[in-house]
């Protein structure tokens, strides 16, 4: 259902883009110039979410560096999300969701292999989600769940995780006197942030955000652009945003997606003030999107 | 002016038509509302104004006291009596002379509702049990991990069409299949009207039942379904127990010094229960089933129990639980759990979506989210919705009449204490009074007089008071839970 919505949108939109391989390839050249290896290789990877029928991604080739921040544009329906929810097989609990060709490597190891655990992946790459979705437990129960549901019962080592989280998603001043109390008691940013140390809490390598933002006032997405800029140091982070100004504010690198394709993934500085596809500027200063 | 304003209509003047079909549709509309309030105020008026009297002068022991037989009578100043049959019985002892003028006597309709009530509650308990955790399965498992396909579009087909079935249908159904064909575990020879029946292997037995052992009945009169037979033999040596097959042959003999007293000792037969038929002594056959036997004799029999041990075996047979307790509940609980399944799909269905994902993109098994983050969301409104159906079909007389409904006075329990135990294995075996069935018999099934009817009153208002009760309850905790779990 969703897939035949975001076509019609697609096509009701001029300008098929072109093919896009050669900016792609001088990227990865360039990731290895900056010195941080690739943590997720896309290779020509093409997704559909109606068994194959209509690709919802054609062809996408990127790399994702280590430590830095990628961040997805790109008008509604262009697969930006779609392709942050492959990162960690989200996609799997769509029934008709199949990748249609291509792969993504994780660490060097493919993640689509027979042989991968979905679970034990999405250990290693957490997800923050649009619309802030706590559980309605305690703040604490909140940071503590992702230990608990691996098992974990030793109350000091859960304690010092979620005082850790908390820090870490720049929450703990605000709730460390309230942790028993309901979660949802929290402003939107400070359950945003909350979802962030929730994510935190089980140690993933990476982080994907799927437009963390876009229900939020614009004081709390200050809080939160900051906090993302200080994961940088500690997780990959891969961000989606309709946002264009909030992709320059914290994104090392940018890949703009339009109509299923990669059409320009390039350092945000660049791509932003000096796009080399036309598409992209046109989007960027608005013409369309 | 005001002349000019009556000369003048204002441009937005009412067409007169147009005002009245308004005003007949709005009528209509009105009377169909409080049509349905006024037939909710007959029932429940005609109810309250018949039944509340009955209550108010029968008071609690209406609720405490089992139905009785109830007698009418004058007396020789021509005042009415309405007396149960004990009181009845005093009544005659204190008035030895008195004149008793036209008698009339109803059964059930004295005392109280004690055992319906009792035996309505058990059947609920059943039901919510065996609903509810089908129920709360089926809907998990259709909600969050079934997959759109053919197979369960005829699920859902199913469970929607099961909704429709009417209620006398449901009760011949488990008239059919719980009571007469249901697979049971026995330790009793497989009925006659079993359809199949397979002895278990012992590693399958409880561990308490060997050691328990087996009592041999010793038969009081000839036994006609017996395969085997013992005959006890008086020997030189003590007794020895001779087996013998139905068609005459020893299959078996065991002398009396083989067997040790101390420790379980099985005599052991191979097919079918054996009972005692006879014993010789010396001079001949004495036969046991000769009643009433001589005091020699139950001496004898008394020392025989404790030896004769037979290896105790359990069976699966598709014989069913015959009309009771346990075969009612089941029918009700097939009956409900449409509305369960459906009800609890629908507490599913209102926990977000994002808990599932946040859950799933924390690591979660899919087991684990639900367990975790949906299923806490989602109990208390299954509960409630479950527990507001399960209290509808409660009222249905038609499926408990063939399946384990009794017009009976007696609780469950009586008559399950035997030899100082309590056998609760056979408990939900029993039949039961059920508040629908008893309304059911003392309106329909009985002679019907003036005697009868304060019971029939006092009945439905009671159980109408206790469903309203509870279905209010249910929506109030619904309600108060609705608000502390928000999101």
């Amino acid at each position: 259902m969703v897939t035949a919505q975001r076509n019609t949108n697609m096509h009701s939109i001029p300008n098929q883009p072109s093919s896009n391989k050669t900016s792609s390839r001088d990227l990865t050249v360039e990731s290895e110039q900056e010195g941080n290896p690739a943590l997720i290789e896309v290779d020509n990877l093409s997704f559909s979410y109606d068994m194959g029928k209509t690709d919802t991604l054609k062809h996408i080739n990127l790399d994702i560096p280590e430590n830095k921040v990628t961040a997805f544009i790109g008008p509604s329906g262009c697969g930006k999300s779609t392709l942050l929810r492959c990162f960690n097989r989200m996609n799997d609990t769509i029934p008709t969701a199949k990748i249609t060709g291509g792969g993504i490597k994780i660490m060097g190891s493919d993640l689509y292999a027979s042989r991968v655990d979905s679970i034990l992946l999405r250990k290693h790459v957490g997800m923050v989600f649009q619309k802030s979705n706590p559980f309605p437990k305690s703040i604490y129960e909140n940071v503590a769940f992702g230990l608990r549901i691996a098992g974990e019962r030793n109350r000091s080592t859960i304690d010092h995780a979620v005082e850790e989280s908390l820090k870490g998603a720049a929450l703990w001043d605000e709730v460390k006197d309230r942790l028993k109390e309901p979660a949802l008691e929290l402003s939107g940013g400070q359950q945003q942030r909350l979802c962030i140390a929730r994510t935190i809490a089980v140690q993933p390598s990476v982080i994907l955000m799927d437009e963390p933002c876009s229900a939020l006032d614009p004081i709390a997405t200050a809080v939160i652009e900051e906090l993302i800029t200080k994961l940088r140091e500690d997780y990959t982070v891969v961000i989606v945003t309709h946002n264009m100004q909030q992709a320059t504010r914290v994104s090392d690198r940018t890949a703009f997606f339009y109509l299923g394709e990669l059409i320009e993934y390039d350092l945000t500085s660049k791509l932003f003030t000096n796009p080399s596809i036309k598409q992209t500027e046109e989007y960027i200063s608005g013409r369309f999107g | 002016m005001e002349e000019t304003d009556k000369d003048s209509p204002p441009i937005f003047e009412r067409d007169k038509a147009w005002i009245n079909t308004e005003a007949i549709a709005t009528v209509c509309l009105r009377c169909g509302t409080y049509l349905v309030i006024l037939v909710f105020a007959l029932i429940m008026g005609r109810i309250v104004v018949r039944g509340a009297p009955v209550l108010m002068e029968e008071g609690l022991s209406f609720l405490s006291e089992r139905p009785k037989i109830l007698f009418g009578f004058y007396d020789s100043d021509e005042k009415y009596h309405r007396l149960t049959s004990q009181e009845f019985r005093d009544y005659q002892e204190a008035n030895p002379d008195g004149v008793i003028l036209a008698k009339q006597s109803a059964n059930y309709s004295g005392g109280g509702i004690k055992s319906p009530l009792i035996g309505t509650v058990f059947l609920i308990l059943i039901c919510i049990v065996l609903a509810m955790s089908i129920g709360i399965s089926a809907a998990i498992f259709l909600s969050e991990y079934s997959r759109r396909g053919p197979f369960i579009r005829i699920i859902r087909l199913a469970i929607i069409n099961l909704a429709g079935v009417p209620s006398i249908v449901f009760g011949l159904f488990g008239f059919a299949f719980f009571c007469y064909f249901f697979p049971v575990i026995t330790k009793q020879l497989p009925a006659e009207r079993t359809a199949k029946a397979w002895e278990l292997p012992t590693w399958m037995y409880p561990s308490n039942i060997a050691d328990e052992g087996y009592r041999i009945d010793v038969a009081e009169k000839r036994p006609e379904s017996a395969n085997q037979k013992i005959v006890i033999t008086k020997g030189e040596e003590g007794f020895e127990f001779s087996v013998f097959s139905s068609r005459g042959d020893i299959v078996k003999r065991v002398k009396q010094s083989e067997i040790d007293a101390t420790k379980p000792t099985w005599v052991d037969i191979e097919k079918d229960l054996a009972t005692i038929v006879g014993l010789r002594d010396a001079e001949g056959a004495k036969v046991f089933y000769r009643s009433p036997r001589t005091p020699e004799e139950e001496t004898l029999i008394s020392k025989l129990r404790p030896l004769l041990k037979l290896k105790r075996r359990l069976w699966l047979s598709f014989q069913g639980w015959e009309p009771s307790m346990i075969a009612a509940g089941c029918t009700l609980a097939c009956m409900v759990l449409p509305i369960v399944i459906t009800a609890c799909e629908e507490s599913l269905r209102a926990v977000p979506q994002g808990f599932r994902d946040a859950s799933l993109a924390l690591g979660a098994t899919q087991w684990q989210a639900i367990r975790k983050a949906v299923l806490p969301y989602a109990l208390p409104g299954m509960l409630t919705a479950s527990v507001l159906g399960i209290l509808r079909v409660a009222g249905e007389t038609a499926p408990i009449m063939y399946t384990g409904a009794f017009a009976t006075g007696d609780l469950p329990w009586v008559g399950l204490k035997e030899d100082g135990v309590w056998k609760i294995g056979e408990f939900l075996q029993r039949g039961v009074e059920a508040m629908p069935y008893h309304i059911y018999i003392v309106s329909a099934k009985i002679p019907q007089s003036d005697l009868v009817r304060p019971m029939q009153d006092g009945a439905v208002l009671v159980f109408m008071i206790i469903v309203m009760v509870l279905a209010t309850a249910s929506v109030i905790l619904r309600m108060k839970i609705r608000k502390k779990l928000k999101w």
